[in-house]
């Protein structure tokens, strides 16, 4: 048995890499799509969701494959379970992708009832976000991972106020009900992506300091 | 702590000296040992003879008093010379001793080595402990006629002597291995005081200390050697210097390219980019030592990047980086000794390109429809006539309706003539014009417009400097259009103001309406060729959408520059025409 080789390592990571620039190029399409009505596009991001889910077993096969054959100890380990982890986070980000083309489908494009502001900026911070975090495994520093965490609450709140907007022009106009309702999706799935984000600023933490800050 | 020269030095240097006085030692020891022995058996040998004159006389006819005379001499010889002095016959008897009253009790001495010798070579000699007086004596024995004389001295002399000349030259000896260290320390301080000078010197230039020299040089070879270093740390110098002036030429050179480059070694570091490259990626950390797909984040890139890195192929893709622009990024392999050394990756900006592309699309698409529209009408027009020839009254409308759009289709062409030779930029020539006429012939020229709708014009100008230098043609274009627009795009009975007004260094001209206004989201795009806010009402009002363009094309050939404020209750154009 051969221990785990340098070159190995980098090459997971750029596979790592690609899923997180895949997931973060689905927010960005999947948001443009609901702001600007691309429909083809919207259309697009759900067929190209299984590229996504293609790569993610690639991946996952290659942490396990990693894990049985070259038995990586302390740092190595804990940073192929991160990539293990953080790969069906990544996975899950694109498949919230996939649920906002599918409100942009239903919604047959850009809602009326209020220029989309919030929306864009929630995807701005979450895709700020993800590059942060994955800063944090290739530079080995907790800091960028760390401010994550903290933008985080940003998004949460952001969704918040969304909520309470989109509620009042339900109770104003009825008839747009199932407008603002398709919103309210975008807006959970977003703020879904945020937390997904945060398991992966958690998941650096764990690798480069070697504790476990989940559930504290 | 590397060890050091100079201990070496002094541990040699003191090892030889102390060899060297143990020689000394040993030989000086022998020398005088020596030297004393054969000074005491000479004088032995001398008082031997003496003995031996006055035993011999004890030998005449008085035998007795003789003989008793005799040992008394002998005796007076023993004592003096602290010598014992022995008469032995050859058989080996002893016939006199000067320490022994009775030598009957003595054994025979035949075979004493000194006895032995002198018997058979008239003298012997012998070193020995004596029993008789427990110390180390110097025997020495004389053959004479009938008798063997012999001579017996302690040594405690000489050895006494001996270890005092030890002590002395141990003594000088230490005094001058001390002597020597002192001194070697001193010599060896002096040479490796030069050698660690360099020693540190060199340590501080490979830690990055460039400036600093060694000061002053010794006469000798660590001389040489320390200004041979000097040397060495000049070239390195000049060498290092000129690979920073080089680095910065193409720091400079790369960052005065519009373009997004970056260059990406074999391991996919970046090693150098532009800070137009970090603009169009819109990244905020120092991209230069990191993986580029670390920075770029853009799938279809990276995965370009990675093929290059790998099969050395150019590739040549576009791509929609953050921000939603679009550049064609061409990544090109370099290579040594064909093995891909890595990639250079230009990024060239083609948004503004891709605008201009849909909008010639968007034009060729208008302008085909505006052409044809027209004629298609004309068509149905002379169709219908055709059909209705007696009819005259049928017949005249239509004529009149065919030559309206006749005249449509006319001004059409003529805007986008106008518009062309703009286009093409061609040097108008500098004329001194006089805006207030130019505005008040536009007017005139406009006049029968308003009083179709009702509009009533109103002008303020300013009575300084109207004199401008411009060009008539062009200046009457910017007018003509923009009193055109606040007509057409007015009220029934509405108002135009025109008025000039002068600041420090600009004439404004501002032509303002009470019209309908223009959308906040269409304002930037009505100067663009077509463009319509509302198609349906500008069919009403037979405009074509060239105007502003035209506008906008001659303001830039005049230098001039146009400003749009709008609301819903009116909108109002400026032109700032700049006067030195
Ligand atoms: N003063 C104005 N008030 C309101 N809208 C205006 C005004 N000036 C221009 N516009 C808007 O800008 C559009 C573009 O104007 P432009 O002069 O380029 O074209 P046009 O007037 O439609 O045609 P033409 O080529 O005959 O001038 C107009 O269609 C109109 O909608
Ligand atoms: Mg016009």
């Amino acid at each position: 048995m051969s221990i785990l080789t340098e070159h190995e390592l980098k090459e997971l990571s750029s596979q790592i890499y690609k899923m997180a620039e895949l997931s973060s190029e689905a927010i960005v399409k999947s948001v443009d799509s609901l702001k600007n009505s691309k429909i083809d596009l919207a259309r697009e991001i759900i067929e190209n969701d299984n590229i996504i889910d293609s790569l993610e077993v690639e991946i996952d096969n290659e942490c396990i494959k990693l894990l049985v054959t070259r038995q990586p100890a302390a740092v190595h380990l804990r940073l192929v379970l991160s990539y293990l982890k953080i790969n069906t986070d990544l996975e899950r980000i694109a498949d919230l992708c996939t649920n906002i083309a599918k409100e942009t489908i239903r919604l047959k494009g850009r809602p009326t009832l209020k220029p989309l502001v919030d929306i864009p900026r929630m995807a701005e911070i979450s895709i700020e976000m993800l590059k942060k975090a994955l800063r944090a495994f290739s530079e080995k520093n907790e800091k960028p991972a760390e401010e994550v965490i903290e933008m985080d609450n940003a998004i949460d709140e952001l969704n918040l106020q969304i909520y309470r907007e989109l509620f009042s022009y339900m109770a104003e106009n009825p008839a747009k009900i199932s407008e603002a309702l398709g919103l309210i999706m975008v807006s959970k799935a977003l703020e879904r992506i945020g937390d997904h984000v945060t398991n992966i600023a958690e998941r650096a933490i764990y690798y480069i300091k070697g504790i476990d800050i989940r559930h504290e | 702590m590397p060890k050091k020269i100079s201990n070496k030095i002094i541990i040699y240097f003191s090892m030889l000296i102390v060899i060297l006085i143990f020689f000394l030692l040993f030989f000086i020891n022998n020398l005088v040992r020596e030297m004393y022995f054969n000074m005491l058996s000479r004088e032995m040998k001398r008082d031997l003879k003496l003995v031996e004159s006055y035993y011999a006389a004890g030998t005449g006819e008085n035998r007795r008093t003789d003989q008793l005379i005799a040992k008394n001499k002998i005796d007076r010889i023993a004592e003096i010379t602290e010598m014992r002095i022995t008469i032995i016959d050859y058989s080996g008897i002893v016939v006199y001793d000067s320490n022994v009253e009775d030598v009957s009790t003595l054994d025979n001495h035949r075979y004493r080595k000194e006895v032995n010798e002198a018997i058979s070579v008239l003298y012997g000699e012998s070193i020995r402990y004596s029993n008789t007086l427990k110390i180390n004596m110097l025997y020495i024995a004389k053959k004479g006629e009938h008798f063997i004389f012999r001579a017996a001295k302690p040594l405690y002399e000489i050895n006494n002597k001996l270890s005092n000349l030890k002590r002395t030259i141990l003594l000088s000896g230490i005094i001058i291995i001390i002597i020597s260290i002192i001194i070697i320390m001193v010599i060896s301080k002096k040479i490796s005081g030069p050698i660690r000078e360099a020693v540190i010197f060199s340590q501080n230039f490979a830690m990055g200390d460039y400036s600093s020299r060694i000061m002053n040089y010794d006469d000798n070879e660590i001389g040489i050697l320390q200004k041979s270093l000097n040397d060495m740390a000049d070239i390195i110098n000049e060498k290092i210097n000129n690979l920073i002036i080089e680095q910065k030429k193409l720091k400079v050179t790369i960052e005065s390219i519009q373009e997004g480059i970056a260059v990406i070694g074999n391991s996919g570091k970046i090693l150098i980019c532009n800070s137009a490259f970090g603009n169009m990626l819109n990244i905020n950390t120092e991209p230069v030592d990191k993986i580029y797909y670390e920075i770029i984040w853009n799938s279809s890139l990276n995965e370009k990047i990675k093929y290059t890195l790998s099969t050395g192929k150019r590739i040549t893709l576009e791509v929609a980086l953050s921000g939603g622009n679009v550049y064609t990024a061409v990544i090109n392999p370099f290579r040594e000794e064909d093995n891909i050394r890595g990639i250079l990756l230009v990024l060239h900006d083609i948004t503004e390109q891709k605008k201009i592309d849909q909008i010639k699309t968007e034009l060729i698409g208008n302008m085909s429809h505006e052409l044809k529209t027209p004629v298609a009408i004309l068509m149905g027009y002379l169709e219908t006539m055709r059909e209705h020839l007696n009819d005259k009254k049928m017949m005249e409308n239509l004529i009149e309706k065919a030559l309206a759009n006749i005249e449509r289709q006319n001004s059409l062409i003529d805007d986008i003539l106008k518009l062309n030779k703009l286009e093409e930029d061609i040097r108008f020539l500098s004329e001194t014009i006089d805006i207030e006429e130019i505005l008040l012939n536009c007017i005139e020229i406009l006049m029968p417009k308003c009083e179709k709708k009702n509009i009533n014009i109103e002008t303020a100008f300013i009575k300084a400097d109207r004199n401008i230098q411009g060009n008539r043609f062009l200046a009457e274009e910017v007018f003509f259009n923009l009193v055109d627009n606040a007509i057409n795009y007015n009220i029934n009975k509405g108002s135009v103001f025109i008025r000039t007004v002068i600041t420090d260094n600009s004439l404004i001209v501002k032509i303002k309406d009470t019209g309908i206004g223009i959308p906040a989201d269409s304002i930037d795009r009505i100067f663009e060729r077509f463009y319509r806010v509302d198609k349906s009402r500008s069919r009403q009002t037979g405009g074509t959408g060239l105007g502003l363009s035209i506008v906008k094309h001659a303001a830039e050939l005049l230098g001039w520059s146009v400003n749009v404020l709008s609301n819903n209750s009116g909108t109002e154009f400026q032109v700032i025409i700049k006067i030195s």
